[in-house]
């Protein structure tokens, strides 16, 4: 079944069709959510509701256009505003001493790993989006500008701006 | 090139090294002790954003989300979108009285067949009646169909 004939059965009634469309995108769905939230019940719980509205707003979806490009937008809204509210607000202090005392190497990258969790909490929500959706998830500039619903020059800037940041943070570090 | 330089150039996303800043770039390390320390901390943060794809959900984590995501759409169906928006809608609204008003008024005042038509064949009948024990008066106004009766109790 293609995504195009579940949701052409969902609207005329077969609301099982939907399963479909939520087994082919829950754990992309997850995955991503636990990028913005960094908690994986909350990314479960994001996820689910990101399904839900997507159900309920499925008239409004334009046919030859693709479902999870549609769907993503409403999933990254939707952790875009729980990473606004206050629970996520409360920023991760970064690191003060030097990176595994200048050695680079396995040790730093796991280092790395904590550290970008961090310092992406300090990056503006846009530049924070297109990092995610773009380096940590391997989409293209295209799927990403569509998803954000932005330009795609717009989708490089940002991502630029959002490397140098992070970039900044590490050399300061060393 | 110099370190101050260097270090520059390493706060920028690779993508953005020229090709001939990136050759000063790569003399530049092979000869300087620190600055290679910073070359290598670089790749292994640049390697740390490729390893960072691979993502697993931990297995304590139920990833199969239809049997909550099923419940709560029987709660909540799909939204019926109309097919005209709001201001569309107006519009047609208007349209269709409009219409209706001069259908009417045409029908009234504007045929005379209809009101030619009408005259001769209206009749009206008046009866006396009792209904539940009480008297009555029932006229009938009658064209050729339908019948129009209006009952007067006394
Ligand atoms: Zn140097």
């Amino acid at each position: 079944m293609t995504d195009q004939q579940a949701i052409k059965d969902c609207l005329s009634g077969n609301t099982h069709a939907y399963r479909h469309l939520v087994e082919s995108y829950e754990e992309m769905a997850i995955k991503t959510a636990y990028r913005f939230l960094r908690d994986w019940d909350e990314a479960r719980d994001a996820s689910q509701e990101a399904f839900i509205r997507a159900y309920q707003a499925l008239e409004s979806f334009r046919a030859g256009s693709k479902f999870s490009t549609w769907f993503y937008r409403i999933l990254v809204n939707l952790c875009t505003d729980r990473v606004r509210s206050s629970r996520f607000r409360k920023s991760v202090p970064l690191p003060v001493r030097p990176l595994t005392s200048g050695n680079p190497g396995p040790d730093a990258i796991l280092e790395y790993r904590d550290l970008m969790e961090k310092a992406l909490n300090q990056l503006p929500i846009k530049r924070r989006q297109v990092f995610i959706l773009m380096d940590l998830e391997g989409r293209r500039g295209k799927e990403v500008a569509k998803i954000l619903n932005i330009n795609e020059s717009t989708v490089r800037v940002h991502r630029m701006k959002a490397k140098e940041q992070l970039r900044k943070i590490i050399v300061k570090l060393i | 090139m110099n370190c101050r330089q260097f270090k520059r150039w390493m706060e920028k996303d690779p993508s953005a090294w020229y090709v001939d800043v990136r050759q000063a770039l790569e003399e530049h390390q092979r000869t300087c002790e620190s600055c290679r320390i910073l070359w290598d901390h670089m790749q292994d943060f640049e390697d740390t954003i490729k390893e960072c794809r691979n993502l697993s959900i931990p297995e304590s984590v139920n990833a199969d989300l239809w049997p909550d995501v099923f419940a709560q759409m029987t709660k909540s169906p799909v939204k019926r979108k109309w097919i005209f928006k709001p201001r569309f809608r107006l519009v047609l609204a208007w349209s269709f009285s409009t219409v209706a008003a001069v259908l009417v008024l045409w029908m009234l005042i504007g045929n005379p067949s209809i009101k030619q038509d009408m005259g001769p064949e209206l009749d009206l009948i008046v009866d006396g009646a009792t209904i539940n024990g009480r008297d009555a008066q029932v006229m009938t106004f009658q064209f050729d169909e339908p019948k129009l009766s209006v009952i007067w109790m006394e």
